[in-house]
């Protein structure tokens, strides 16, 4: 018979774990809302990198190897503000809340190192942390979203804690400048040997933090066990945060009907390796990490320590919040069938979450409409920013299935084996049935008239092409002919019609045409029907087929003369007001084959090109708005907020390429961003600037309209000269001019 | 010539209308002074004592017709000595000139340039490095004090010549290279090289050497004196360093 005592306990456990789940499932039953930094902003997210590095290199003292020291202070600091200011780094969120909790549990007995310590989380999907010696820990939400236990969590902490006391990162510097010149005593020998020394020294690194990071989980409350699967999380990280069988059902409904022929029986076995070659590698491989950190997981004291020092209740709450935010980040990474399997993994547990249905929807569409684009004569636009050729050319595909391990490969198959007409049907019923759930939500149903319209445009496919009967319905049909004509036992049965009798019936039987029968549902709602005939109005699919029924001389002429009038649409745009996002500016010196970056310079200078668009704007008259960081205080969060959001959609956009017909659909916020500044159009500005024994200068602008995603004005300027601010001012007049002249 | 310059305007002007050009910060006139320096080893205004400078002033007009070009329009005067006109025969005897103050004759030169400036890939004028051609027109006032010119005749004698000023025109090609910066989004700070060949040297010389002139005869005063203004012209013109300054008008 079971103890009284340990029954209550049990139950009250169950209960527990009852009322938590039903909880979190409460919280996201319905929606999700994305991650927003609140509260005041930190004073280390205002100071220049300027200011943070003269701090520093008071500090520093007269020791050996001072220069090399000054040179990586600066640079670090120049990176760990333009990270803080990147808009991917969450301010009093509920994620970066609980990591610091966890921080403090983990630094109990050393109040004054956890003072030092400033801990965040950052918007990256990347099952990832890093560290700056200044004491700046960064976990990415994609490590939250895969880890086990709270306890994983806090030795990822003290890895990271080591890097920082150790001052790992400027002694790698050091060493590597060392290495380069043959003065270390590290290792002596060829220049490949010294290169790979570089690796060795930084893997030494690596296994000194797992070591140390041991020690400090030892001295903490939490269990050693439970850091066992640890290294699988590393392993393993670039499968899904859960392994859940991918059913078609989901896509089907009771009229769309997938052949099963669209997947995979057997999906591949998960065959990570281990030990895989590591001699060029910053960190040593798995086996190796594993092996030396495993056999010390062994405490006398295990059976008092715990798993989750902080609670259980928030590790769960905010290792969902990073899978809900993870989805997002795939999205904003163009890693949409990523996204669609987390989003279904998470729908299996809340099957009315609008969050997520719209994020399978919205990556159903830009696969779609990727898919379309690739099959049409398009003129094409490449851009490239700067020294980065970072809007070129980006066509989407699928990644190849085969690649894929585990669960979710079944997905990557059937949309790999999907045609244009065939995703677009698949993606406008999933986004007009999310839709139908949710009539209020603007997103869905925008997306939906979007894939109406790809629909007749693209993928030419009218009302007329879909059987407003079902399969069944037409074999009654088809059967009630046929006995009239096989009670006719008499007549021989020609060959011709035997032929057209078989068509019929593979017609009807084949899976390969379940595009016919996937409208049968949605036809009968009157809704959908008005949109498609209002997508399809005045279009007929002669018309269409007329019109691509061009000679390669005849679409050749129609590209030039399209691009032309392209280039006299977007010459002058008579825009009246833009918002300008922080410019970019870089100074390179370059000497002896070596670049380096004139940080302080490039600061200073970034803060001046702003200037100089702002003058720019006012004499043009051109409405300015900006979400600089520059000159913040600890009560504009908002503008933080703001900033990250821009950061957020440019970074998608520039993603896509040149690739117009792909959505941005990262964030559903800029609706109220445009509303709040009075304006669609967002520009980006920068100089790169590199001076050997001459200047160079490449400058750029670009005008996006954030509605549609469409690059209204791109313009670069490569001149060998130097980046005075008269030139600037010149580029910058221009581009603006442009932006804000009437066209006649 | 009339012509010719009709058709520039013309080609000027119908850019103008055509395009919309930035200028800097919108304005695309610019009002300046200019002047080409050089050092002069020889025939300074003061004639051949020790070095001098040369140097010719310029009151420039620029308009910026399209993204890199600006058309230039220039006033432009200098003045120099000419310390002698060679070997002019009165009677038979050679010419000297002496003036009763040292001076050589003076050379005063008007000008009327007609030019662009076409500024370097990428940039937009005003601003950066350039180059300009451009056409000159010369109006060379040589003026001497008609009774200081001396021959020996059995004796040192002053022979009579002339009205004391004497005029040619010459025309002239020039190439610049050079930078722009603008300071204060208004003064325009230029700077370069300039290279200028006269026509009539160029012709004169060119001709020499392209057919005989053993057989010519240039010892009229006349002659000589063009010969004389148009190696001056030439020399002052052929290379010098260029500084100007302006404001953006509009």
């Amino acid at each position: 018979m079971m103890h009284k005592s340990l029954f209550r306990k049990i139950v009250c456990i169950a209960i527990t774990v009852l009322l938590f789940n039903d909880g979190l499932v409460a919280q996201y039953a319905t929606d999700y809302t994305p991650l927003k930094s609140s509260g005041m902003l930190p004073e280390e997210f205002l100071r220049t990198a300027r200011s943070l590095s003269e701090e520093d290199l008071k500090t520093m003292g007269y020791g050996t190897d001072r220069i090399a020291k000054q040179q990586f202070t600066i640079s670090s600091n120049y990176f760990l503000r333009d990270l803080l200011l990147s808009g991917d780094v969450l301010v009093n969120d509920p994620l970066t809340n609980y990591v610091n909790k966890v921080a403090d549990e983990l630094l109990k007995n050393d109040p004054e190192l956890r003072k030092q310590l400033h801990i965040y989380v950052t918007k990256l999907p990347d099952v990832n942390a890093h560290a700056f010696d200044k004491g700046f820990i960064f976990i990415n939400a994609g490590l939250l979203a895969q880890l086990e236990n709270e306890a994983q969590l806090a030795y990822v902490i003290a890895h990271e804690i080591t890097h920082v006391v150790k001052k790992h990162s400027v002694n790698q510097y050091i060493e590597n400048i060392k290495l380069d010149r043959g003065i270390s005593t590290y290792e002596t020998g060829s220049y490949e040997a010294r290169d790979i020394a570089k690796y060795s020294f930084s893997k030494d690194n690596e296994t000194e933090a797992d070591a140390e990071g041991l020690v400090r989980i030892k001295e903490s409350g939490y269990s050693v066990k439970a850091l066992s699967g640890a290294f699988d999380v590393l392993q393993y990280s670039y499968l899904p945060f859960e392994l859940v069988e991918f059913k078609k059902s989901f896509f089907e409904d009771e009229f769309l009907i997938l052949p099963d022929t669209l997947f995979l029986k057997k999906t591949s076995e998960i065959k990570s390796n281990d030990d895989y070659d590591d001699t060029k590698s910053t960190h040593p491989n798995i086996r190796k990490r594993r092996g030396a950190v495993e056999p010390e997981l062994v405490v006398a004291d295990e059976a008092s320590r715990k798993k989750y020092l902080v609670s259980e209740e928030e590790f769960k709450k905010a290792r969902e919040i990073a899978r809900f935010e993870s989805c997002r980040l795939y999205l904003i990474d163009r890693d949409y069938v990523n996204a669609i399997y987390a989003a279904y993994i998470l729908l299996e547990k809340y099957p009315e979450n609008l969050y997520l249905k719209k994020i399978v929807a919205k990556a159903l569409y830009n696969i779609a409409v990727t898919e379309s684009n690739s099959n049409r004569n398009k003129p094409k636009y490449s851009y490239s920013v700067g020294n980065n050729a970072r809007l070129n050319s980006k066509s989407y595909s699928i990644p190849d299935y085969e690649k894929i391990e585990g669960t979710s490969q079944r997905l990557y198959y059937m949309l790999d084996n999907l045609n244009a007409k065939e995703l677009n049907i698949i993606a406008l019923s999933y986004a007009f049935k999310a839709h139908k759930k949710n009539p209020e939500d603007v997103v869905l149903s925008a997306l939906t008239d979007s894939l109406f319209s790809e629909l007749v445009n693209s993928n030419e496919l009218y009302m007329g092409d879909f059987s407003k009967s079902t399969k069944a319905q037409i074999i009654a049909l088809d059967t009630a002919k046929v006995p009239v004509e096989a009670i006719d036992t008499t007549a021989e049965e020609s060959k011709y019609s035997k032929i057209k009798k078989q068509q019929q019936k593979v017609e009807i039987t084949t899976d390969e045409n379940f595009t016919k029968y996937a409208f049968v549902g949605l036809l009968q709602d009157s809704e959908f029907v008005k949109r498609y005939k209002k997508a399809s109005k005045g279009l007929t699919k002669k018309e269409e087929e007329k019109k691509d029924n061009l000679t390669y001389k005849e679409r050749k002429k129609r590209d030039e003369q399209l691009a032309k009038e392209n280039k006299n649409k977007y010459a002058l745009l008579g825009i009246e007001k833009v918002l300008f996002l922080e410019p970019f500016y870089m100074k390179v010196k370059s000497a002896g084959g070596n670049e380096m970056i004139n940080y302080f310079e490039s600061e200073e200078k970034q803060v001046k090109l702003a200037e100089i668009q702002k003058k720019c704007a006012d004499r043009l008259k051109l409405g300015y708005e900006t979400v600089n960081t520059k000159n913040m205080t600890t009560t504009d969060i908002d503008r933080y907020n703001l900033n990250s959001i821009l950061n957020d959609w440019l970074t998608e956009r520039f993603n896509h390429g040149d690739n117009v017909d792909e959505m941005v659909v990262g964030t559903d916020e800029m609706k109220s961003l445009i509303e709040k500044y009075g304006t669609k159009y967002l520009a980006w500005t920068g100089v790169y600037n590199e001076k050997g024994r001459k200047s160079h200068n490449t400058y750029f602008f670009i005008l996006f309209n954030m509605e549609s995603g469409e690059v209204m004005k791109y313009e670069t300027r490569f001149t060998k000269s130097k980046d005075n601010t008269d030139l600037i001012t010149s580029f910058v007049y221009n581009s603006l001019m442009h932006v804000s002249k009437k066209p006649k | 010539m009339k012509n010719f310059i009709g058709f520039l305007l013309l080609l000027t002007f119908a850019n103008v209308s055509a395009q919309s050009i930035p200028g800097y910060m919108g304005k695309r006139l610019t009002i300046g002074y200019s002047g080409d320096y050089m050092i002069a080893f020889a025939e300074t205004s003061r004639g051949n004592d020790g070095i001098g400078m040369k140097h010719a002033h310029a009151l420039n007009f620029e308009y910026t017709i399209r993204n890199r070009t600006n058309f230039c329009f220039q006033l432009r005067y200098f003045k120099t000595g000419i310390s002698s006109i060679g070997s002019y025969y009165y009677g038979n005897s050679a010419v000297t000139y002496q003036s009763r103050d040292g001076r050589p004759l003076q050379l005063n030169s008007f000008n009327i340039g007609l030019g662009y400036k076409f500024f370097n890939k990428g940039l937009l004028a005003p601003v950066g490095k350039y180059i300009k051609p451009e056409i000159l027109f010369l109006i060379n006032k040589c003026s001497y004090e008609r009774d200081r010119f001396l021959y020996y005749d059995g004796g040192q004698k002053y022979a009579n010549i002339g009205t004391g000023e004497y005029t040619t025109f010459d025309l002239g090609l020039t190439y610049q290279i050079g930078r722009q910066r603008v300071i204060g989004d208004r003064i325009v700070i230029d700077s370069g090289l300039r290279l200028g060949v006269m026509a009539s040297a160029f012709f004169s010389n060119v001709g020499s050497i392209l057919f005989d002139s053993s057989g010519y005869s240039s010892s009229t005063f006349a002659s000589r004196l063009d010969n004389a203004i148009m190696n001056r012209t030439f020399g002052h013109e052929f290379f010098n360093v260029h500084l100007g300054i302006g404001f953006l008008a509009f």
